[in-house]
This record gives structure tokens, sequence and C-alpha cells, in this order.
């Protein structure tokens, strides 16, 4: 029984983890704006479709 | 076809691609075409958005070339990121909108890259070195947007961003805490013994410190300046319970027992924190639509005269200094108090007096901030500026007091302190009587389950939560509820009194009647073309009037103010005037509220005569039968004529012993004093002393500052349906928080009667708090489903 020892440290170093993972990415602002994302994600099929895309492709160079 | 207004006959506008219902929609929607960006409208289609607003209209496009200068770049752009710079964006509604504005960086070169938060309606706009910060409010602009560049305290903001990402992270180790104790609690629960059980309390214990220690900061800090303030807060029995819980479990696991709470307390931390960040957010949300900080100063920008150049400068508006000379057009507001230099100045004062029959002002006198200039352009001397101003004064105290009610401690900080000094009663007292009958070792084991057990959730999150889904839900419906309190008053109310100017009608003029057959067209078009001149409201309403008739404007000379009486031009050889007249007809056929009658006079002779004044908003009738069947005693208080109020009340079927009229804004307090349980709903300053001394003060839209002052709650639109909702919506939210009151209380008695008699132990206590929590949660969420209703505009 005494792999259960083993396993509880696994589970609090996986725990661990994760919670460095939200608080990283927490730090990098990714809670800050709960709203406009959800929409955001939506539009990515929609794309401009027209001679102005060469000003986009100028910008990317 | 662009923002999906129904077409009538009267507004199409017929073009090769379809039919518009004006000429912005048209233009909007071929450049929308022109530029690719034609998926505006499938974005719209497949999400379902009805009805947007229409575009802004094109006349109106500002010229943001002073963005450029030198002195606003300065003020505006980003201290760190220079090229970066932020607008706050007017008619941002929907996805199609998000779309629309993030794809401006594609085919614009002078806008690097830019993004939208849709919650605050902000654009941070990262520019191309050229720096043409104009470019991105002009092409918001063509699309129908008004952009306006934000000025952001850059360290108020990173300190409140940082405060925010700090308490997710606080609630965030709360959380890995709590859920991996509730794990190994478990264990024991369900029989661990032995070295496992030993080793999952020390393990429990390990993971707890995080919690009690770091997540729980901010209330050990509140309390210590509570306490250095004498003052009760609900984080008191908060921090008791946490300190007391955790020393105790530790120190029973220390002594070999097993009667340690670190799952309660844990959860409890995670609860507790959850709520506050719930409560917050939606504070924050309320907090940036104020209506009070914006409008009132519309324009960023004023025109100064520079000594050396001896030619006026845009500058920024807060680099104004007194003594300074500045310019104002024809219809702006006067952004200081000062002194008039031009000769004469005709100005409509009614953010200060709720007035809007136009004041005239001669040279040398003063001018307040917040007026807005009719006559031509006038040049002005600076005397107060900003805050020192007497409207910035007002504001000042408006916004302080805004902020300090839109609070809950009222409601909450009352019972938390009746709560913990009975629960310190009671455990002092049941220490004494337990220690007797058994031992004091008991009697202490005994008061310390009663502590823990005894939980303040009800106060310290139910009704937090249940509160800020209210204030959410309100706000979505349409008003703001500054004062908790509220809640607990509106079922007790009986009378509600009604303002006439402004709540029952519309408070603007309009042409009651006016014999148009007597006018040849001439004149008609004379008339028009001098009211065209002029800004006053009336002349504003007698342009809409004849705007339908197709009339060639001829050419106006010696256009001139005949000051506070009308106005005088020469068109041809012929002299117009246009003055209004004090005496009123005495028969009043007409079913509205006559307020000025306007003699139109050419070379001397009255040509014809035109009677305006005020009428009932199309929705009073309705509003007032529906009060008045749910049994409310309705009154009319007003400080106009007999004749107009009773006629009003009559219209509405208000009884006469219930209508008061010419009553100063003294006798309107003392009239709601002594009806007692009343609700006040006006608007204007002469209502603001009724709204203060009435249980419930509604300001509507458009209230000057000194009634939202003191107002309890604010309707943000001018739909008198709203007050249906307000009551509807309180005696919902009221039904909610007795409800978890009442439960709260009733499982502090069962709980603590367990504790006291010895029957509560670990394992219980680690179920029957959360269930309490989660109880009180649940209701608070339930009772929102009950507020989400429709609104009552929405049900007919």
């Amino acid at each position: 029984m005494n792999i259960i020892f083993l396993t509880l440290g696994v589970s609090i170093f996986i725990a661990i983890v994760f919670l460095a993972a939200f608080i990283w990415a927490t730090g990098k602002g990714q809670y800050d704006d709960l709203e406009t994302p959800s929409h955001r994600m939506l539009l990515d099929d929609y794309e401009t479709k027209t001679e102005n895309k060469q000003v986009k492709e100028d910008k990317d160079k | 076809m662009h923002c999906g207004e129904e077409l009538n006959s009267s507004n199409t506008v017929e073009s090769e691609a379809g039919l518009f219902c004006c000429n912005g929609c048209l233009s909007v929607y071929e450049l929308l075409n022109n530029l690719g960006l034609d998926d505006y409208y499938k974005i719209k289609d497949a999400q379902n958005i009805g009805k947007t607003a229409p575009p802004v209209s094109m006349e109106e496009a500002e010229n943001y070339d002073y963005l450029n200068q030198e002195s606003f770049v300065e003020l505006y752009a980003d201290q760190e990121n220079p090229l970066t710079m932020n607008f706050y964006v007017e008619g941002i509604e929907c996805a199609a909108c998000l779309w629309l504005i993030e794809k401006i960086p594609d085919y614009s070169r002078e806008i690097e890259s830019l993004t939208l938060n849709m919650s605050d309606n902000t654009a941070t706009v990262r520019f191309t070195p050229e720096k043409k910060f104009s470019s991105f409010p002009e092409i918001a602009a063509k699309f129908g947007y008004r952009a306006h560049p934000l000025r952001i305290d850059e360290e108020a903001r990173k300190l409140k961003q940082k405060e925010n990402r700090k308490s997710l992270i606080r609630l965030s180790v709360a959380g890995v805490s709590a859920g991996n104790i509730m794990l190994l609690s478990a264990a024991v629960y369900a029989g661990a013994a032995g070295v496992f059980a030993e080793n999952f309390m020390l393990l429990s214990l390990l993971l707890a410190l995080p919690a009690v220690t770091y997540s729980a900061y901010p209330f050990y800090r509140s309390v210590i300046s509570s306490l250095r303030m004498k003052r009760a807060t609900v984080d008191i029995p908060i921090v008791f319970v946490i300190l007391i819980g955790f020393l105790m479990s530790a120190y029973n696991f220390m002594r070999g027992s097993n009667q340690v709470y670190f799952d309660s307390i844990t959860a409890f931390i995670f609860l507790l924190l959850a709520s506050r960040i719930v409560l917050r957010s939606v504070q924050a949300k309320i907090a940036g639509r104020e209506p009070v900080t914006n409008g009132l100063v519309s324009s960023n920008r004023i025109l100064i005269w520079d000594d050396e150049a001896r030619q006026y400068f845009y500058q920024p508006i807060d680099k104004l200094a007194s003594g300074q000379k500045i310019k104002i057009a024809k219809g702006g507001r006067i952004p200081v108090d000062g002194e008039l230099l031009s000769p004469e100045a005709e100005i409509n004062l009614s953010v200060l007096t709720g007035e809007n029959i136009p004041q005239s002002v001669s040279r040398n006198e003063s001018l307040f901030a917040g007026s807005i200039l009719l006559s031509d352009e006038a040049v002005l001397k600076v005397v107060q500026t900003g805050k020192s101003t007497r409207i910035g004064k007002i504001l000042d105290e408006v916004e302080t007091n805004f902020r300090s009610k839109i609070s809950f401690s009222a409601y909450s900080d009352k019972y938390a302190t009746i709560f913990t000094v009975m629960v310190g009663i009671i455990a002092v007292a049941s220490f004494f009587v337990v220690s007797s009958i058994y031992n004091p070792s008991e009697g202490f084991k005994r008061v310390i389950a009663f502590i823990l057990i005894s939980c303040p959730c009800a106060f310290v999150f139910a009704l937090p939560l249940a509160y800020a889904l209210s204030l959410n839900s309100a706000f979505k419906k349409g008003f703001l509820v500054k004062d908790a309190r509220i809640y607990e008053k509106l079922p007790e109310i009986r009378n509600i009194f009604l303002d006439k100017t402004g709540t029952l009608t519309n408070g603007v003029f309009r042409i009651l009647k006016w014999d148009l057959d007597e006018l040849s067209d001439d004149d008609s078009a004379a008339v028009l073309a001098i009211e065209k001149e002029s800004s006053h409201p009336v002349a504003r309403a007698l342009v809409s009037h004849l705007s339908g008739k197709k009339l060639l404007l001829p050419k106006v000379s010696e256009f001139r103010h005949l000051y506070s009486r009308g106005i005088e031009a020469r068109i041809g050889g012929d002299i117009y005037t246009l003055t209004t007249e004090n005496d009123m007809p005495a028969d009043n056929e007409l079913n509205e509220i006559i307020l000025t009658r306007i003699l139109i006079c050419k070379n001397g002779e009255k040509i014809s005569e035109i009677l305006m004044g005020d009428s009932l908003k199309e929705d009073a009738k309705f509003v007032v039968n529906e009060l008045r069947q749910r049994g409310y005693n309705l009154f009319i208080l007003s400080g106009d004529k007999e004749n107009n109020v009773k006629h009003v009340a009559e219209n509405l079927r208000i009884r006469e012993e219930n209508v008061f009229w010419e009553r100063t804004p003294e006798e309107k307090s003392a009239i709601i004093k002594s009806t007692g349980q009343s609700i006040m709903i006006g608007d204007g300053l002469n209502d603001a002393g009724a709204l203060s001394s009435s249980d419930i003060g509604v300001a509507i839209q458009g209230s000057v500052e000194e009634s939202l002052k003191v107002s309890d709650a604010y309707i943000l639109n001018n739909d008198l349906f709203t007050v249906l909702d307000l009551i509807g919506h309180g005696a919902g939210t009221h039904r909610t928080l007795r409800r978890n009151t009442v439960f709260s209380i009733a499982y502090n008695i069962a709980a603590g009667a367990f504790a006291l008699t010895g029957f509560i132990n670990p394992l219980a206590a680690a179920v029957l708090m959360p269930l309490s929590s989660v109880l009180l949660i649940a209701s608070s969420v339930y009772g929102q489903s009950d507020l989400n209703m429709k609104t009552v505009r929405e049900n007919i």
C-alpha cells in the first residue's frame, strides 16, 4: 500500500503544475477581458477579400 | 439594410444596391462593399443580430487633425509605447462591430494593430511610425462609429489590473488547496486510519497553509484596518473562523486527535474569494458605465488665444488656465466658469437649473461651465477651470457619493455585526453552561465547534452574490441601483409621487398649433431660413416642423437676437421678427400643455401665431394605469401652473386631492415627508429635495446632478416602463435576500444547537458548511432567474 504515497506525490505535483499554468496565464493577461474573445473566436472565417490585402501583406513582411 | 431599421415610405432611399432607410446607412454600405468588408452583413445575419444603432451622421463627423498635434499626442499617447493610443468607441453593439473594427489594420497603412475590448468599449490602437493618430477615429467615423481618444491613468490602471490578477491567483491557490484537502479528508472520513490518516492529515495541514496565509491575506489586512478605525465589518467573523479553525485543527493534529477542519476552512476561503470576485467585477462593469462622469464637458479641446501668434489655436482642454481667452462656437458647451468678453450671448443653463428656456448674458457677466451657447460664437475669459467650476464641484461630490453608495457594506455589515455579537454571547454563555455540566475542556471543545459551524456565509457571500447578480440584471434592464437598502424598503411602499415636467411629460418644446395656411410659401421659407440661424430649442422645433415642406431658402441678412425676447432678421426688403409672448390664451381646447406663444411679424404686422408646449410621454398613461392597478396611491407633484398640472392629472385620471401644483422645492419635500412610505420619481433640480426626503428617490435620465446625487436609483433610458421593472425587480431581489437570510438563520440555529450538544464532528462540519454555502448560492442564482424575466415593455 505504500504506492499510495507515490501517487499522492504525483497528484500534488500535477496540481502544482496546473496552478503554475494558471498563474502564468493570469500574468499574461488572459483573464483581463472575458467578454470580447468569446465573440472574436467566431469571426475567424470572415476574411477581408480585396486588393486591400496588399497592405496587410506589406506589413507582414 | 445597414442598421436593420424597418423601411417605410417616408424614409426610404433607393440605390443600385437596394433600399436604405437613410443616406448614412447607404454610404456605410457602399464603403464596406468597396473595401471587401461586406461579410459584416453575413456575420450580423449569422448571429441573429437584428436592429443596430444607425450610424453617426456624416455631417457631424469631427475633424480629428488636432490629434496629430504635439500637445495632444503628449496627452493621449501611451507613455511606454508612444505609438499606442486608446480610444473609447461609441456604437459598438455586437460581434459584427467587433469584426469590422478589428479589420481596420488590414487595409489602413497608418494603423499597425488594434484590439477592441467589448466590455468597456475601448480600442487599443498601435499606429505605424508615421504617427498619424487621427486615422483611426476618421476610419471609424466612416463606418458610423464615433471614437474618442482616452486618457488612461496608466498607473491607476496597472494597479487595478495587478490587483485583479492577484485576486484571481489567490482564488486559484485556495482552490487547489481546498480541492486536494477534500480528496485526502474523504479518505480519512471513509475510514483510513493509522499511518495513512496521520500522513493525510499532515499533508492537509501543509496544503492548508498557503490558503490560510496567502489566499486569506486580504481579510487579515482589512480586519486590522477596520479594528484601527473601530468599525465592525463582515471580515471580522470571517477571520475569526479561519484563524480559530486552523489553529484548533493544527493543535488537535499535534495531539493526535482527528478533530481537524482543514477541508471546511479552505473550502470556505475559496467560496469567499470567488463571491468577492464576482461582486467586484459586476461593480466595475457598472462603474464603467456610470452616467455621471461623461457628457458634461463634451469636448476635449478648446480654441485658446495665443498672444504671440495673434490667433486662436486648438489646445487640450485641461491646459486651460484662468485668465486665458477662449472662443466657443455656436452650440458648444462652455467648459469653464468665465466672464463674457463678447458684447452679448444667449445660453441654455439647463444643467444647473433644469430650465430649457434660454437666458441672455451681456459683457463682463459670468457664465457657468456646462451651459450651452445658443447665439453665435462668443469669446470669454477663463475664471475657474475643471473641478473648481461650480458644476465641477457638484460633479465631484456626486461622484464620491455615487461611488461610496454603490457598495454593499450597508446591508451586510449591519447583519454581520449583529451576527458576530450574537455568536460571541452564545459562545461565552454556553462555555459556562457546558463546563458546569461536564468539564471545562469539553466546554471548550464544543464552543470551538460552535464557532466554526456558525457560518456567516449568508452575509459574507450569499447576500453579496445575490446583490451583484441583481445589480447586473438591473443594469441590463436600464437602471442603476445605488443604494441596496431600497430592496428592504420597496415592499412597504404605498405612495408614488411623480414629477410632471420631464417625468410624465417629455419636457421639450413641441409645436402644438400652427396654422401654416396663414403663411405664404415665401413667408414660411423666410421663417425657416431665419430659424436655421438659431440653436434655440424653439427654433429647432420650428425648423423640424417646416423641414417637411420643400422650400427654397432666401438669403438672410442682419440676423439679430432680440435678447431674451426673440430674433429679428432682414430678408430682401422685409424685416421679420419672431417673439415669444407671455400671455396665454385662457381657454385651452388642446389636449396638451401650452408653455409659450410665439408671434411672427413681418414689418411689424402679425402674420402668424404659434402655440408651443410640452406633451405627455406616450407610455405615461399605461404606466400610471398599471401602477394604479397594483394598488399604489399616485400623486403628481409639480412646480408648474395649476391649469397645466390639472390638465395632465385629468388625462392620467389621477384623483384631484392627490395633485399638487405650484409647489416650491421645500413644499414638495414637506408633502412627501408628511405622507411617508413613498417613492419619488423626478428629474429636475427642484425635485432634489423631494428625492432625498422620500423613502426611495428615483431619478430619470437627463436629471440634473443634484437629483442624481440624492436618488437611490437611476433610470438610464427615457422610458417610464422602467419604473415598473424597477418595482418588480426590487420585489424579486428582496425575496431572494430574505430567503437567504431566513435560511441562514435557520441553519445556524440548528447547526449551533448540534455543536453545543456535542453532536458535531469534523465530518458533519465538512458536509454541513459547504452544503449550506452551496444552497445559499443556488438560492441566489435561482432568485436571479426570477429577475431575468422580460421587461414589461417586451411583454406587451
